[in-house]
């Protein structure tokens, strides 16, 4: 630079250009987010594997298995890439709050997603999981009768030979005496973490496949659109099956295979919105301007295309949870892990349909966040639309 | 005048491969810009103008497009070689485009402020570069610049929006400014106005401009000399008053004469523009000349020195040309002033429009 920065000089003043440097690398506050958050989990897993001896947990009573880690580094991407750029950005943050404020289907949603998260994650870890008390089970929900049929003995008071469910139940219990409430709250921790594991890996790979494609164009765009569309004729549910035959069946599995396999539809979203993207007027501007390609990418192209990658994600995260709750009922999950898929198919047996808030409980909460996502997606289709009210 | 062109362009050709062939954009296109000057490039849509300004730092995509042959020298440098890095130094810093349309120049997603400041940015380390975009949206007449600095393109008008595009351009304190078509988007009174502000900022600053249009009404106002265009080679040159007063090309002469407005009932240019794949031979604009001989179908015409001028009469004006053989020694370029020749049957209209 030369010369003293002083206000009195005139607006447009000579700069010796030769002498300066090239810009060095400024991560955003997502990056500083992102790494900081990661290098915490690193120092925790770390911890876990050289000091903490093999099955001791690693902070109060948690013994973290592999998913847990895997969930806890989609939290912080998710916070990083998601809800802190949509908060912090003044005109999503307010674009957002018109959507809440003026729609009760969104605000709802994003109530029950927020409460599904907060207690899936953090509440799961106070409440605990769902604990047996063989001698209860099928206890009705609060306020409600029982068909006598049922057995078991009845915590709640009899009146004229019916049972009646209490409080301390308030959504009943399942065969095996575990609270309905608390099992609702541990298929939250399994579609969060199904939910945001998922959504990382997707996101991941055709964030990065499809902007290539898009971008690069050419013989590269030609090779891995192909590949795509090879990709996409695997269907994720039939490896899903045969993995769960050979192996056994988990959620780390069934999380594995449709990450990997099920990106492709969202790169094509992304590859088509970069391609259009790449044409615009404000593109050839920057570039005109003297913007690098990797700054067009970072600063242009990604930041125009990042509302059809949530969109086209939510949609493939409705139908992930389904999916889910359709292997439980087929009985090709992990039975061990509670989700709400497992919980509804257990209490379609013998007793059924007189057990029938065992089935409904975890039915409804499916439904409900099956529907929140969509509408939340859709809420953000219009935040991100350029031409949408401010 | 030129030894100290600012910018000089020399037998520039860019072709563009498509499916249904290889099109000549540009074809051996010369012209110099020098310091505070402006020039323009005239000429109809698909005439290769836009090309020739993108060309200049290689904005044009490549592949399709590349440079086949001549050089771009700007301040003694030859662009042409350089390489993308030194281009990018070169891009927004000291040679700043404005383009057509405001409505996508800007990036939605980003406020104005945040918009102009990016291209102080991309050039240097400024932790005052907000403060100096809303200065720069001062100076362009936004009203409330630090309030209009805070808003978003789709909340502001078309007038205003260009006027942000224009701040931008000039944030990194250019030397030449590339203008293609900068307000034909726009209504006519917003139009005179942007062209005042661009002719003040260009007095204030002793920047140069290269101004790409269509309109030979704007023409009039802005340029200090004229580069006519006509299918990507250049038809003719000269000081404003001279090429708009006094054509000397056939085609100049069509084209101000296609005009409406000027008392006289105004005659659309016959025949179409050329397919820019099966171009004529010769002189390109033969077809569709009123005056066209034998010979302008078999050679391209060089550019001949006009040797008149509307204010030095039969005096040799420099930097005056016309690429038609009327000029050339054989021919008396009177007999343009007679009607037309008989010699040419205008062929029959051809399906398909320039790109």
């Amino acid at each position: 630079m030369t010369g003293a920065e002083t206000t009195d000089e005139p607006l447009f003043r000579s700069v010796d250009w030769e002498n300066e440097t090239g810009r060095t690398w400024s991560p955003s506050p997502s990056t500083w987010f992102a790494l900081a958050g990661l290098a915490a989990i690193g120092l925790l897993f770390a911890y876990d594997l050289l000091v903490v001896p093999p099955n001791q947990p690693v902070v109060g009573g948690w013994d973290a298995p592999i998913i847990d880690w895997l969930l806890l580094v989609s939290l912080v991407l998710f916070f990083g890439y998601a809800l802190l750029p949509l908060a912090s950005q003044d005109r999503t943050r307010r674009r957002l709050w018109a959507q809440v404020r003026n729609r009760p289907a969104v605000a709802a949603s994003v109530a029950w997603l927020v409460v599904v998260l907060l207690l899936g994650t953090v509440g799961y870890a106070i409440l605990g999981k769902p604990t047996k008390h063989l001698t209860i089970p099928y206890q009705p929900p609060a306020f409600l009768t029982r068909d006598p049929f049922l057995p078991g003995r009845c915590v709640g008071a009899v009146v004229g030979g019916q049972c009646h469910g209490t409080l301390q139940h308030p959504l009943g219990t399942n065969v095996y005496g575990e609270d309905v409430a608390k099992l609702i709250v541990s298929g939250m921790r399994v579609a969060v973490t199904l939910s945001l594991v998922t959504a990382t890996i997707l996101v991941s790979i055709a964030t990065l496949v499809g902007t290539v494609a898009g971008f690069v164009g050419g013989r590269v765009d030609a090779i891995l659109t192909g590949y795509v569309d090879f990709q996409r004729t695997v269907p994720a549910f039939l490896v899903y099956v045969i993995f769960a035959f050979v192996t056994k069946p988990s959620l780390l599995v069934l999380i594995v295979v449709f990450g990997f396999l099920n990106w492709g539809g969202i790169a094509h979203v992304v590859r088509s919105e970069v391609k259009a993207v790449r044409e615009a007027g404000y593109v050839r501007a920057a570039r005109s301007a003297g913007a690098g390609r990797l700054h067009v990418l970072r600063h242009h192209v990604l930041p125009n295309v990042s509302g059809g990658i949530a969109v086209a994600t939510t949609r493939q995260i409705a139908t992930l949870i389904l999916i889910e709750a359709a292997i439980s009922y087929l009985e090709l999950n992990d039975v061990m892990v509670r989700s709400w898929g497992e919980i509804a198919a257990s209490g379609m047996g013998q007793w059924f349909p007189l057990n029938w808030w065992v089935v409904a409980g975890p039915g409804l909460a499916l439904v409900f966040t099956v529907v929140a996502v969509s509408v939340v997606g859709d809420a953000i289709r219009d935040v991100f639309d350029p031409r949408g009210v401010p | 005048m030129t030894g100290d062109a600012l910018l000089s362009v020399e037998d520039l050709t860019v072709e563009f491969d498509t499916t249904q062939g290889t099109i000549r954009a540009i074809e051996e296109v010369t012209f110099a810009v020098h310091p505070g000057e402006t020039v323009c490039l005239v000429g109809e849509s698909g005439s290769g103008k836009t090309v020739a300004g993108e060309t200049l730092t290689r904005l044009i995509p490549t592949p399709p497009g590349r440079v086949v042959d001549g050089s771009v020298t700007f301040d003694g440098q030859d662009l042409t070689a350089a390489s993308e890095r030194e281009l990018r130094s070169i891009r927004g810093n000291r040679i700043a485009h404005v383009f057509q349309n405001p409505q996508n120049a800007l990036d939605p997603a980003y406020t104005v402020g945040d918009q102009v400041a990016e291209t102080i940015e991309l050039h240097r380390d400024d932790p005052n570069a907000h403060e100096r975009a809303i200065e720069l949206l001062d100076r362009v007449d936004l009203p409330r610049p630090a309030t209009a600095a805070g808003k978003y393109p789709h909340e502001l008008s078309g007038g205003v929006k260009q006027r942000v595009v224009i701040a931008a351009a000039l944030a990194a304190d250019p030397d030449l400014l590339i203008a293609d078509e900068p307000t034909t988007a726009l209504d006519v009174v917003t139009q005179a106005q942007i062209l005042r502000l661009l002719a003040d900022l260009q007095a204030e600053r002793d920047l140069s401009v290269l101004f790409v249009t269509h309109d030979l009404g704007v023409v009039s106002e802005v340029a200090d000399r004229v580069v006519v265009v006509y299918a990507g080679r250049v038809m003719e040159r000269g000081p404003v008053e001279d090429v708009l007063e006094d054509p000397a090309h056939p085609y100049t002469r069509a084209l101000i004469a296609s005009l409406p407005g000027r008392g006289e009932s105004m005659e659309p240019l016959r025949g179409s523009f050329p397919d820019p794949v099966d171009r004529p031979d010769g002189c390109l604009f033969h077809p569709r000349c009123p005056h066209a001989v034998e010979e302008c179908r078999e050679t391209v015409p060089p550019e001949h020195d006009v040797l008149r001028s509307r204010y030095a009469g039969e005096s040799a004006t420099p930097n005056r040309s016309a690429a038609c053989v009327y000029y050339g020694e054989n021919h008396d370029s009177a007999e343009l002033d007679r009607g037309e020749h008989d010699a040419t049957e205008i062929p029959a209209e051809r399906e398909g429009d320039s790109p």
